[in-house]
């Protein structure tokens, strides 16, 4: 499922196809599942208990990608980012574009035509998507202005097990909400995948306005910089720590209590846990914390390498440690987070 | 167009050329008479032996790739080039290291949001890159050491025009010109014995065309290779070619006038597409060495115009390939009286 979420086309603003892989899943898994104006994919799983209160759990469907914005006399594509992308990941890559599923490769200024400029990153404005085509006209027929673009990347599992894909920012959250959705808890749980993060949180909001939760748990893949020519204090995060714990961020702060005790089901069940450790970042969180008058939430993530290139890596056991954190979290019946 | 994508999917960095090898003398066995593997791991196939005259068709079985310098505490494998690589295609880049295991790793870097303002703006530089294939020190000095060879991932895409977009088409392009020339040559009857030689070590310095060349020893050479496409930021005066625009045909010092000539004339015989590359100097293939071997081999150079040589994308027209293949089978058939 991971895989098939993994490279599933949902570049933001463009989810659908993301959005009806998990809505065929959440049909049967839950008791109600709705679509809203915006994209957003709102299901709602009844808990045994008849309480009043509501938990809700959110990913987002999104993944950062490119919009087609031009077409040069020659057949070559200009584009622009959709979400945040640093340039030096893009050469020498391909991508796949619109409806159609296109494919194209990234291009650059050759580099023995450069000289003494070589050592200057590339804008993404020198850069280009070609798709073979001869000329605009031709490359017209395969593929239009606005289309979207994202990169073409195959999931696979590698090393002491850790996975390695596009977009695992955030249908590694994806994933995780629809195993829980498997279960049936003592409260009412809304599972809730939105759209439009990486552009700036936006489906995330409305989304809580119509669900208005109690409290809300954001589940996400985050910055994992535990590699070479980095230094401690910069990690964020370990790979194969456990579930990273936001305490703030850029966008939020994530409710003392709430987070507590979600920190706590990690402890006392034997599960890696670990805090996020940089405040870098903002995510859904930033949004829907400020909802209405405000709710009460906490953000959860997975630590990810290279995050927003093609070839993002998480490890399967953080994964199941998020899993099973939120899993214990869910069972309590009468939460301390309640009480406020 | 399948067999290229086969041949490109076979991996064998310069120097590294065994599993290649092997794969295309198995090719060569299906349609030559003779096949041969010499003591550097070049591949020599031969049609018509004993024929009156000895015609030698080249091309390199090696590409581009990376190779293990060392395995960090973390068990980080930091790594150098072989043959050019342009860094700036490096991060995020997918990799085998070619171990005791064949081993998957990405290419990463130092995270662009702890990076400051100017090295945020600079290409990373090959020696601050790093692989990642998510094992442990321990686990990985298992699997591999230091001097293993590396190669990319990169499964070959079919583009629009019957452009091919692939890693390694370089020069994977030459040995399926090579395969292709095979096919049509081994049930013409011509004058010659047509010797077809698949050369390790171009990248690093055609090291073995010079080596399978003295074998040999033929009466003249014809290298297949690819030269630089046209591409934005190129210009008219770059001596570049458009995919689709057909054979580009060597002219220049270092190449055999009389020989280039008769092979132009060919191509304007049969009106098979081509365009003349100049080449002031060294041309930078193999026909530079395969020219100054023994008492002197004419050479002829002719190449499919690649996109984005030396990456994991490199695109060639398959019109062009089989433009290469018509102007070389047509010499051979129409007897290169020179």
């Amino acid at each position: 499922m991971l895989k098939i979420l993994s490279e599933a086309f949902g570049v933001s603003g463009a989810e659908d196809e993301v959005r009806e892989i998990i809505k065929n899943e959440m049909l049967s898994l839950c008791d109600n599942v709705e679509t809203d104006s915006m994209g957003n994919l709102i299901c709602l799983k009844k808990g045994t208990k008849g309480y009043c209160n509501t938990i809700m759990l959110t990913a987002h469907m999104d993944e950062v990608g490119f919009i087609i914005s031009g077409v040069t006399k020659e057949g070559y594509l200009r584009f622009k980012t959709v979400g945040g992308i640093d340039p030096r990941v893009l050469s020498a890559k391909k991508v796949i574009i619109g409806k159609n599923k296109t494919v194209g490769c990234i291009g650059d200024k050759p580099p023995h035509l450069e000289g003494k400029k070589k050592d200057k990153a590339a804008s993404v404005k020198d850069l280009y998507i070609d798709i073979g085509a001869k000329d605009d006209d031709d490359a017209l027929k395969y593929i239009s202005i606005g289309d979207f673009a994202c990169f073409d990347s195959e999931y696979k599992e590698f090393g002491d097990i850790l996975i390695k894909g596009k977009a695992l920012d955030d249908r590694i959250g994806c994933f995780i909400l629809l195993d829980l959705a498997k279960n049936r808890y003592p409260h009412d749980v809304y599972f809730v995948f939105t759209v439009q993060e990486e552009i700036g949180c936006r489906g995330a909001g409305v989304a809580t306005y119509s669900v208005k939760p109690d409290i809300a748990i954001v589940v996400e893949a985050t910055t994992c910089s535990d590699v070479p020519e980095t230094d401690e204090a910069g990690f964020s995060t370990k790979l194969r720590g456990g579930g990273a714990i936001s305490i703030l961020d850029r966008s939020s702060y994530s409710a003392p209590d709430l987070r507590n005790v979600l920190y706590k089901a990690a402890v006392s069940n034997g599960i890696k846990v670990q805090y996020k450790q940089t405040t870098f970042g903002g995510n859904d969180a930033g949004a829907i914390h400020l909802t209405e008058t405000g709710i009460k939430t906490a953000v959860i993530s997975v630590p990810c390498r290279y995050i927003h290139s093609p070839s993002c890596v998480a490890s399967i056991g953080d994964i199941n440690s998020v899993y099973d954190i939120l899993d214990n979290f869910l069972k309590g019946e009468v939460n301390e987070a309640w009480s406020f | 167009m399948e067999q290229l994508m086969e041949l490109c999917k076979m991996e064998g960095v310069s120097g590294f050329e065994f599993e290649v090898g092997n794969a295309v003398k198995g090719i060569f066995e299906k349609y030559c008479d003779f096949v041969e593997a010499d003591t550097v791991g070049n591949v020599i196939g031969v049609i018509g032996r004993g024929r009156r005259r000895k015609v030698m068709i080249e091309a390199h079985l090696d590409e581009i790739g990376l190779m293990v310098q060392k395995i960090d505490e973390k068990g980080f494998v930091r790594f150098c080039e072989i043959g050019g690589i342009n860094p700036a295609t490096l991060p995020g880049a997918e990799v085998y290291i070619h171990g005791r295991e064949r081993i998957f790793g990405v290419i990463g870097a130092k995270p662009p949001h702890l990076q400051t303002k100017e090295e945020s703006t600079k290409n990373y530089k090959i020696e601050k890159m790093y692989i990642d294939t998510g094992f442990s020190a321990d686990m990985l000095c298992d699997k591999i050491a230091v001097g293993d060879w590396i190669t990319f991932v990169s499964k070959p895409s079919l583009l629009q025009n019957n452009r091919i977009c692939a890693k390694s088409i370089d020069n994977r392009m030459g040995i399926s010109c090579l395969i292709e020339c095979m096919k049509r040559l081994k049930d013409t009857k011509t004058d010659f014995e047509t010797v077809f030689l698949a050369s390790v070590q171009e990248e690093v310095g055609c090291r073995g065309a010079k080596v399978g060349a003295y074998k040999i020893e033929p009466d003249f050479a014809i290298v297949v290779d690819v030269t630089h496409a046209e591409t934005p930021y190129t210009e008219s005066t770059d001596t570049v070619f458009p995919l689709g625009s057909g054979a580009a045909i060597a002219v220049g010092p270092s190449l055999n006038t009389a020989l280039t000539q008769c092979i132009i004339n060919t191509a304007k015989k049969r009106e098979i597409p081509y365009k003349t590359e100049v080449c002031a100097a060294n041309s930078g293939t193999d026909a530079w060495a395969i020219e100054t071997t023994k008492k002197g081999i004419p050479c002829a150079l002719i190449s499919a115009p690649l996109k984005y040589m030396h990456t994991q994308v490199e695109t060639v027209c398959l019109d062009d390939v089989k433009a290469v293949c018509d102007v070389i089978c047509g010499a051979i058939e129409e007897g290169i009286h020179c």
